[in-house]
């Protein structure tokens, strides 16, 4: 039970602080603000159980270890699912143009002149470039090595399952 | 069964269950590629969450551990699992979808460097709604009549309202450009 208390309850409370601290000033790297976020609030809270803060006795890494994973598992679920949220799906934002048109429906020139390269293109590289995934110098952009490890993942799990390289 | 044999193999379920998922995922569309990604997932989930359930009924607990203890450890368990998999389900989804990896791609593919210009001609707002339009109309969310799309299922159309409501939890705005 203490294993499901502290991993739920230092999410619940990291996620508080997460809200707390954007609502004053969101970061300019969300991901990496929230990554540390998690990291510090775990850190801290490990450091109470194994002192038995909860009354509970002195934690050994049997409570530890399970929590912690339990904790990161959350951690890492809400991080993906902001990552969504943060910016604007495509998908979702042409869901939500044809529902608010209803029975009129909508053409694709309709999304396309809406839905332009400044639109969809051009926010993402600058995160990339933000992020120091990609560098842009003389108006040139290159890959930075920062990214290429996630890159190489990604793309050999898609050779794994037989698909095409090129997603998007 | 040892309290530190218990909470090994409360580590150990989940992350056991979790490598069920992924590897049946990737055999079931390997060997069943018209199953598409989707079932393929399902198919993986189910095999993970079969393993859980059975590593957790046969585990030996320890005698002196209370039943409330039991339940909050497979619950546990189980939450882990489960967040493991929708991570892993939108780890694969990215691959598919997430424009940034594509653009490292291309990018990647040109280790000289690429103009503005030369990314849009290679990955344009055209192709990402040409795929977008392709896969909602496959999906059944949205009914293609003629020149004009219609509404369709509506799963996406409330997940695409629930993530408006988040932004606007996380972030004060409805939309990225506001």
């Amino acid at each position: 039970m203490r294993v499901l208390a502290w991993g739920l309850g230092l999410f619940c409370l990291a996620l508080l602080v997460h809200l707390a601290l954007w609502r004053i000033r969101a970061p300019r790297r969300h991901i990496r603000a929230l990554l540390r976020l998690f990291a510090g609030v775990l850190a801290a809270g490990l450091l109470l159980l194994r002192a038995g803060a909860d009354g509970g006795g002195d934690a050994g890494l049997c409570e530890l270890a399970p929590a912690a994973l339990l904790f990161t598992s959350l951690a890492l679920a809400y991080i993906v699912t902001y990552t969504a949220v943060q910016v604007d799906s495509p998908s979702l934002v042409m869901v939500l143009a044809v529902a608010r048109a209803g029975a009129r429906g909508v053409t694709r020139a309709e999304l396309e002149a809406a839905l332009s390269d400044d639109v969809l293109v051009t926010p993402r590289l600058d995160d990339l470039v933000r992020d120091e995934v990609a560098s842009c110098r003389d108006g040139v952009y290159r890959l930075t090595g920062r990214g290429l490890p996630y890159l190489r993942l990604v793309l050999f799990w898609r050779r794994l399952m037989g698909l095409p390289q090129k997603g998007g | 069964m040892s309290a530190v044999e218990a909470g090994c193999a409360a580590l150990v379920i989940p992350v056991a269950a979790f490598a069920t998922d992924a590897a049946t995922q990737v055999l079931a569309l390997r060997a069943a590629p018209r199953l598409g990604v989707y079932r393929s997932h399902l198919a993986g989930f189910g095999a993970g969450a079969a393993v859980l359930l059975a590593l957790l009924a046969l585990l030996p607990w320890p005698e002196q551990l209370a039943a409330r203890d039991r339940a909050g450890a497979a619950a546990a368990a189980a939450l882990t699992y489960a967040c493991l998999g929708y991570c892993y389900f939108h780890f694969v989804n990215l691959g598919a979808t997430a424009r940034r990896i594509r653009l490292m791609a291309e990018l990647a593919a040109a280790p000289e460097g690429l103009t503005r210009e030369g990314v849009l001609a290679r990955y344009g707002a055209r192709e990402i709604l040409g795929r977008r339009f392709d896969r909602l109309v496959a999906t059944g969310q949205l009914v293609r009549d003629g020149e004009r799309y219609r509404p369709g299922g509506r799963a996406l159309l409330l997940s695409a309202r629930l993530v408006v409501a988040l932004k606007i939890i996380t972030q004060g705005k409805r939309s990225e450009f506001d």
